[in-house]
């Protein structure tokens, strides 16, 4: 029971952050304890929210929670039970309301808004929230690449970069991959494609022989990445087909669309474009030696 | 591409006004305007898609006969809703007419709506990146792309079983039948329309909420509606805070959960706490309860704690043990989808 509070806790404290939130959520529950007069706001905001919240934090309750419908990745949506912007404006709005001089009114109100302002953190301010670059709010090298591998009429199989991964099907639902998202979520899956092309450099034979084995018609690689082996990816049936937005894409050359892809991209393929790729031969000893390619 | 916006323009514009009509007729004058409409109209939607979607889901049907079975019947029902509470009409007009702004108003409704506007620019122009969506996102487009429904697997399009888990919240099929009948892609719906769309919406919730929480101060109203905005805006605190989600997962039923469902809930219930509720009331609290289905599986099991909690609360405080069993009703489609989901799973 011990480590269910203890977990409980947390996760209140996580769902804070470093912010004043919960303890204004507090602040605004206890002023309307005292001076609210109506009992159907007193019932809501008052008993509702402190039962919702002791209820939270009863170790019975989160024990069954956790372990019965909800698990402690999710627990902390209870929290979301508790309209806090709602109660906190409710209860900021009443108390400014009560003050008579019009003056002293707005200047409580921009205080207030400026202690929000300060004690939080604006939504636009999160690194995670950029400039849209289309409609599809995608990465646009996404629906580049996505575009080139997109063919009418059947479905593909693709392995791609893990900062596609999330994106791609959002687009075309027609490009399978060999693994998604999972792979980026530790102890969801475990893919030796994923790690053989997040490695770096790229193991030419390993790469392909994974692709193959799991049915994957395009290899997509980061522009630049060095890629080692005995032969290059090309002697291992996967042909560069085209560079978009610096992403190389390979067409695997036993896929019935490959002709018709390789006729259409022939024009637009980098031929002058570096190649990083640097032929290695293995030891007797399991070691290896890199040579440059001419 | 003027008619494709069109067809989205009346799917969520004119049939949730449509659907709305019937409800809000039968609800207390008090409580009748025409963003009341709007949002129960939404509700009715939503409501109206659970109830028709899920068994298509749970049988393993088509996405096609889905789409085309909810485009009928909620076409039929718009038409009949409009016709049956079109006496609804001239009521929400009248009380527009009423809630004219005084003078000394202007200045804080003006910064409350300029607000609101900016964060719909924002919202339309900036992007996040959010990984959830190679869920949420993708299971619509999944649909769309292999006519079935939770069978695929959205985050590398594997063939697979039922994925119970999510299947009996269709808030992702919506989104797909949205992208179906306008003929625009799904992902440009959701991160570019409703996301816009479903703040809207919400500010429409609290609005209301304000409406009711300071009925005979409107100065007061409008303050309370500042403050939210300012919270919300500020709100981004954590990656778990519901105000987060408004922003960055406007269009997964999580964040419907959390920014549009738990609000409308506290709404109901103060009609509750206040003895409010007629049978328009009690017929959308037990829609809304479907609605939190709808937008998330977690609302099966959640929901009833909070309204089951609100019931025993106001029933010893009001004296009325009727509450209980009233509320206790309301909540039959919890229970049957939580039994459903156990049987399923």
């Amino acid at each position: 029971m011990g480590d269910v509070f203890r977990t409980t806790l947390a996760i209140y404290r996580d769902y804070g952050g470093s912010s004043m939130m919960t303890i204004l959520v507090t602040a605004a529950v206890l002023y309307l304890w005292v001076v609210e007069e109506r009992k159907e706001i007193k019932i809501l905001f008052v008993y509702l929210t402190a039962g919702l919240a002791g209820l939270f934090f009863f170790p019975l309750f989160s024990y069954a929670a956790i372990h019965i419908f909800l698990d402690s990745q999710v627990y902390y949506r209870l929290l979301w039970l508790i309209p806090m912007g709602m109660v906190t404006a409710y209860g900021a709005a009443r108390a400014v309301s009560q003050i008579e001089a019009r003056r002293k009114r707005a200047v409580i109100s921009v205080l207030f808004v400026l202690f929000l302002a300060q004690s939080g953190s604006l939504i636009y301010c999160n690194p995670m929230v950029t400039k849209a670059e289309n409609l599809y709010h995608l990465p646009g090298s996404v629906i580049s690449t996505a575009d080139v591998m997109h063919v009418e009429g059947r479905d593909v199989k693709a392995v791609v970069p893990s900062e596609m991964l999330q994106f791609i099907r959002q687009y075309d639902a027609g490009i399978h991959l060999a693994y998604g998202r999972e792979a980026l979520v530790d102890g969801w899956s475990s893919n030796p494609l994923y790690h053989t092309m997040e490695e770096s450099p790229v193991h030419s034979f390993d790469v392909t022989d994974y692709a193959k084995q799991q049915g994957v018609e395009y290899i997509v690689l980061r522009a630049g990445t060095p890629i080692v082996g005995s032969k290059p990816i090309e002697d291992y049936e996967f042909t560069y087909l085209t560079t978009v937005e610096n992403y190389d894409i390979y067409i695997f050359d036993r896929a019935e669309f490959a002709e018709e892809k390789k006729k259409e991209y022939k024009s637009s393929a980098d031929a002058d474009r570096d190649d990083f790729y640097i032929r290695t031969e293995p030891l007797s000893n399991g070691q290896i030696i890199m040579e440059e390619t001419e | 591409m003027w008619l494709h916006l069109g067809l989205l323009a009346v799917c969520t514009w004119v049939l949730p006004f449509c659907m709305g009509l019937l409800p809000v007729h039968f609800m207390r004058e008090e409580h009748k305007s025409f963003g009341m409409v709007w949002l129960s109209g939404w509700m009715m939607m939503f409501g109206v898609f659970q109830v028709l979607t899920v068994p298509f889901i749970v049988c393993e049907s088509s996405f096609t006969r889905a789409v085309q079975c909810y485009t009928i019947v909620i076409g039929v029902l718009a038409t009949v809703f409009l016709f049956m509470g079109r006496r609804c009409f001239p009521v929400c007009l009248r009380r527009l007419k009423e809630a004219k702004p005084d003078r000394g108003l202007i200045f804080l409704m003006a910064l409350v709506l300029l607000l609101i506007a900016l964060q719909m620019y924002f919202a339309f122009h900036m992007q996040y990146l959010d990984g959830d969506d190679s869920f949420y996102v993708a299971v619509s487009l999944t649909s769309q792309h292999t006519d079935t429904m939770y069978r695929f697997t959205p985050y590398y399009g594997a063939d697979g079983e039922l994925d119970i888990r999510h299947a009996l919240s269709c808030a992702p099929i919506f989104m797909a039948w949205l992208s179906e009948v306008s003929g625009i892609h799904v992902t440009i719906i959701c991160h570019s329309y409703i996301s816009i769309l479903f703040l809207l919406l919400m500010y429409s919730i609290y609005g209301q909420a304000g409406t009711q929480l300071f009925p005979l101060q409107r100065k007061s109203k409008w303050l309370f509606l500042l403050f939210l905005n300012v919270w919300y805006l500020f709100g981004n605190v954590s990656i778990y805070a519901a105000e987060s989600f408004a922003y960055t997962r406007t269009w997964q039923g999580k964040a419907m959960f959390s920014n549009l469902m738990v609000p409308l809930l506290f709404l109901w219930l103060l009609f509750m706490a206040r003895d409010e509720m007629d049978v328009g009331e009690w017929a959308m609290l037990f829609v809304l309860i479907l609605c939190t289905i709808f937008t998330t599986s977690t609302g099966i099991f959640t929901v009833p704690i909070l309204l089951f909690l609100a019931a025993v609360i106001m029933s010893v405080v009001k004296r009325k043990a009727l509450l209980l069993l009233q509320t206790g009703a309301c909540l039959v489609p919890s229970m049957f989808f939580g039994l459903l989901y156990l049987f399923l799973k």
